[in-house]
């Protein structure tokens, strides 16, 4: 946990946050129409992304560190914790599981589209310094959570019934409401023409500097690793 | 952290072959998610017939079996390897740098002197000092 403390944050906008999940659906493979599948993105597409070995671990309960938190990531190295217990209940199709490991797979992506020093990371040093919960990264992750699985475009088309929705995508009713209250705000933000190109362009070109540096970074560790 | 071992990688390699998940392997060979994890990143020894297991669970190729049963000789068995690297690349003071270093080898070379007692006050040192860098 880095411990930058940050005077000024301001709320990332939701329009902005659904360009963030429409990449990591893109970039983990999946169309847009289709059921997030986040162990296949695990196993398969993210080291591939990412180009490391591995993103993920799964630790034994008893050896986990981190209390009741389900799983952690860390984003300096494209990595993620997983308890055991959550990532076998995530192997069996539980929703709150998958839920949770899709979460940590949002810290791997915001933290490169946003760095520590714009968000708050730590909700202890959030509350310390009185920025209010929706300029948490965790309330934004949040946001992105349930737009990558179940995203706007699916909640626009009307032909799904909110059974249909749950099933397919997969969530509980209250990851489906927040996804419904999204997919709303960021629908009215388009038709206002509240997001130009140029701010989704430079978002993006922001993220992809990020990354290379972080995959130059990352092959240059694990060079002198195995050296 | 990120970095799998040869035996860990030809393990990959049969998921991908198979679009299969880790979970969904250690099942079929009988090993728990997380120690199958670990076995991968070369933190677990790989307990005997397991390879022999995969073998034949997954009915593999003469040459898959040899190339697995290759990687599994190079794993490193009855040796913990000390990474100093990840160390020198943390923000610890170059001072602190060389005491856990010193204190680390130290260790390394004569655990084997030391009482149950002593060794249960250093497992107690280390469980609290354990805990790594992640986001809520």
């Amino acid at each position: 946990m880095e411990n930058n403390v940050i005077v000024e944050c301001e709320p990332i906008k939701d329009v902005e946050l659904y360009i963030i999940s429409l990449h990591i659906r893109l970039a983990t493979g999946h169309k847009l129409n289709e059921h997030f599948d986040v162990l296949n993105a695990l196993e398969f597409t993210l080291p591939k992304y990412f180009r490391v070995d591995s993103v993920y671990t799964v630790i034994e309960d008893e050896n986990w560190q981190h209390g009741n938190i389900p799983a952690v990531s860390v984003p300096k190295f494209m990595h993620i914790e997983i308890r055991q217990s959550v990532y076998d209940r995530a192997v069996d199709n539980d929703k709150d599981a998958i839920k949770a490991i899709t979460h940590e797979v949002v810290h791997l992506f915001m933290d490169l589209f946003y760095t520590v020093k714009n968000i708050y990371r730590s909700t202890k040093n959030r509350k310390e310094a009185g920025i209010p919960e929706e300029c948490s990264v965790e309330s934004f992750v949040e946001k992105v959570t349930s737009m990558v699985l179940c995203p706007p475009e699916q909640l626009l088309e009307n032909s799904y019934s909110v059974e249909d929705l749950l099933k397919s995508c997969n969530i509980s009713p209250e990851t489906l409401s927040e996804a419904e209250r999204l997919s709303e705000s960021v629908k009215i933000a388009c038709d206002r023409k509240e997001v130009s190109m140029d701010k989704a362009l430079s978002l993006l070109l922001t993220y992809v500097r990020r990354l290379e540096m972080r995959k130059s970074a990352n092959k240059k560790l694990f060079s002198e690793k195995q050296a | 952290m990120g970095t799998l071992t040869a035996y860990g990688k030809e393990l990959r390699k049969l998921r991908i072959d198979r679009a299969e998940f880790m979970g969904v392997m250690a099942r079929k060979i009988g090993l728990s998610s997380a120690y199958l994890s670990a076995i991968e990143n070369g933190t677990r020894a790989i307990p005997k017939d397991l390879t022999e297991t995969i073998c034949t669970v997954y009915a593999l190729s003469e040459g898959d079996a040899e190339r697995l049963k290759k990687a599994e000789k190079e794993q490193p068995k009855d040796k913990v390897v000390i990474n100093f690297k990840s160390l020198d690349s943390s923000d610890i003071e170059d001072k602190d740098k060389e005491q856990l270093k010193k204190v680390a080898l130290m260790f390394a070379q004569d655990y084997s002197k030391l009482s149950t007692a002593q060794a249960v006050e250093i497992e107690k040192i280390l469980t609290n000092a354990g805990g790594t860098e992640g986001a809520e």
